[in-house]
């Protein structure tokens, strides 16, 4: 990876920022693909974007990229405008590459387009460990070796900045093992990964951060072990009103939804930590339980239309004709 | 913008479907140039198209005017497949993305293209002068016929009149490809425009309205084609005629390759790569 920022580039600090967005908008006519989005990814970190299909991920990446023009707000990658995508590598949603060349011919054409020598390409057909496909016609590859020849393709530049878009959608669990054990390997050395996903599990297993975008709109960053907490992500996701005039009570007798917590109008992420409110439930229950009878860990990623780890699996079968947004 | 022209070219050159086309080309040249009229000398002509043009017509002096006689219509519908393959194919295999997040610029990868396309269309244009120059030089050996070859003033000229031709009807291809962002779609709208619609324009619309011919000497094809009858191409081919003047025919067909590049480069530039 390359040591020193280019001359120009923005800082925050001292350190660069890798990714940072201002009230992105994006409207097509009616629809509101992305609203108000501020989104900061930092340096050598692996951030998760979350969030369901149709949620305004793969948009948020286009405009990153300079593919997509935003409606309003900013865009700056590694302090660099839009469309200056120096040290910036991407996958964006399906690979695409030319079926009537061979990978290694793919990958050839476009370190030509970004003028890298072809010394790069071997090393990224290692890297994503392709080299003795390479020289068969891409038309012939697997969706898995598609998927990887993509991911080399967003390695050529040796970037600093590596965004991908959903990089294991339609693969088999040993490609998708694969592929996230690649990806914790370049989040290991000195890359910032944007990995977007809809998969919880996924997320969990590589990102450091993680931001969840529904509809549009960023409803919560932190941590994966700090967004599974149940307490308060049930507690946000139904307003207290709602909740006890429709839930049924547990067993246990307690209400359905989030008791005396606050909750927003639109129902976005409140002022109440998760670790706090967990802390009250636990002294007053005096057990480990989740106060809304669901399984622990997923209450507001759900409530999002994110899958859990048990709605991976059973969703895997479908994964690889799964639209952006 | 010369790494993104070679990387064009390597595509353009490793793609089965151009060397299909030029093929294709090459055998519509000959065939309507050279062949027909051959079996027409030989009696076997029947009542084929350009068959009654004689032995004279498919000599090597006739070179440069047979080697254009396509590009107004029938070659010039090849070289609109060319161009709509190149921008189009992109947008099919969902390239642009995977291009365009490697750095450069939309303009310059379009620059790249068009450049490449430009070498692509030169080549093309020198292959139906090569491949005319080789059977018209063999009709002449083998009908005892004299040798003699265009001057070297009137093949430059000839070559230049055909590649401006044929970066027409390629960066008209390209542009479509741009609008419709698509492959299938381009293609079928160029043909029917190149193949059906202009010809009616030309051959049947203009000798009856006054206000089509006055039109027609603004159309892309019509303009084509009196400048490759400027330079000796026989009227009898289909799209050639004398519709205006040498000078005017240039330009016109000059002004349509700014525009459709014009035109193509803003479009891309301001679009979603969606």
């Amino acid at each position: 990876m390359s040591d020193a920022p280019p001359p120009g580039e923005h800082h925050a600090g001292t350190m660069t920022v890798p990714v940072e967005t201002t009230e992105l908008t994006k409207r097509y006519g009616e629809i509101l693909a992305v609203d108000r989005l501020n989104l900061g990814v930092r340096p050598g970190e692996v951030y998760g974007f979350l969030g369901p299909n149709g949620a305004g991920k793969t948009t948020t990446l286009r405009m990153l990229l300079g593919l997509v023009r935003p409606t309003s707000g900013g865009v700056r990658l590694l302090g660099r405008s839009p469309g200056d995508l120096t040290g910036v590598g991407a996958l964006i949603e399906s690979p695409g590459f030319y079926p009537y060349l061979s990978g290694r011919d793919n990958l050839r054409v476009l370190a030509r387009h970004a003028g890298v020598g072809a010394p790069r390409v071997t090393e990224v057909l290692e890297t994503v460990r392709l080299t003795k496909r390479s020289g068969d016609r891409y038309a012939t590859y697997s969706l898995g070796m598609k998927q990887r020849l993509g991911v080399a393709a967003a390695l050529l530049k040796d970037p600093r900045l590596l965004v991908l878009d959903e990089p294991t959608n339609g693969l088999d669990p040993a490609g998708m093992a694969d592929m996230r054990a690649l990806i914790r390997r370049l989040g290991a050395a000195d890359c910032t990964v944007l990995l977007s996903s809809h998969l919880l599990g996924e997320v969990q297993q590589v990102c450091d951060r993680v931001g969840v975008i529904a509809r549009g709109r960023l409803v919560a960053e932190n941590t994966v072990a700090e967004l599974r907490g149940d307490t308060v992500l049930r507690m946000v996701a139904e307003p207290l009103e709602l909740a006890a005039s429709t839930r049924p009570r547990t067993a246990g007798g307690r209400p359905g939804a989030g008791g005396r917590g606050r909750s927003r109008p639109d129902g976005g992420v409140g002022t109440c930590r998760g670790d706090q409110r967990r802390a009250g439930d636990r002294g007053r229950r005096g057990q480990r339980a989740s106060p809304t009878g669901t399984r622990p860990g997923t209450g507001l990623l759900r409530t999002h239309g994110v899958p859990s780890d048990r709605g991976e699996r059973r969703g895997r079968g479908s994964h690889g004709n799964s639209g952006g947004s | 913008m010369w790494g993104s022209t070679v990387a064009e070219l390597i595509k353009l050159v490793r793609r089965p479907a151009n060397w299909g086309l030029l093929g294709i080309a090459v055998a519509l040249s000959l065939t309507f140039g050279y062949f027909i009229p051959l079996a027409g000398v030989s009696g076997a002509g029947g009542d084929a198209p350009n068959s009654d043009r004689g032995l004279d017509a498919i000599l090597p002096d006739q070179l440069v005017g047979n080697s254009l006689g396509g590009l107004p219509v029938f070659l010039g519908a090849i070289l609109l497949v060319v161009g709509a393959l190149a921008l189009g194919g992109e947008y099919g295999w969902g390239t642009w993305k995977t291009v365009l997040t490697q750095q450069p610029s939309r303009l310059i990868v379009l620059a790249g293209k068009l450049c490449a396309l430009a070498g692509s269309a030169l080549v093309f244009v020198l292959t139906m002068f090569g491949t005319g120059a080789l059977t018209s030089w063999a009709i002449a050996l083998a009908k005892d016929a004299p040798v003699v070859w265009p001057s070297a003033t009137d093949l430059a000229a000839g070559l230049g009149a055909g590649w401006l031709i044929a970066l027409m009807w390629v960066s008209l291809g390209a542009l479509l490809a741009i609008v419709l962002r698509g492959l299938a779609l381009p293609i079928g709208l160029g043909l029917v425009w190149l193949l059906v619609v202009q010809n009616l324009v030309i051959s049947l619309a203009a000798p009856l309205l006054d206000w089509v011919d006055m039109a027609r000497q603004g159309l892309p094809g019509a303009n084509a084609g009196s400048l490759a009858a400027s330079l000796g191409a026989s009227g009898s081919t289909p799209g050639v005629g004398e519709f205006a003047g040498s000078g005017q025919a240039t330009l016109v067909v000059a002004g349509y390759l700014c525009a459709f590049v014009g035109l193509g480069a803003w479009l891309l530039s301001r679009r979603d790569v969606l």
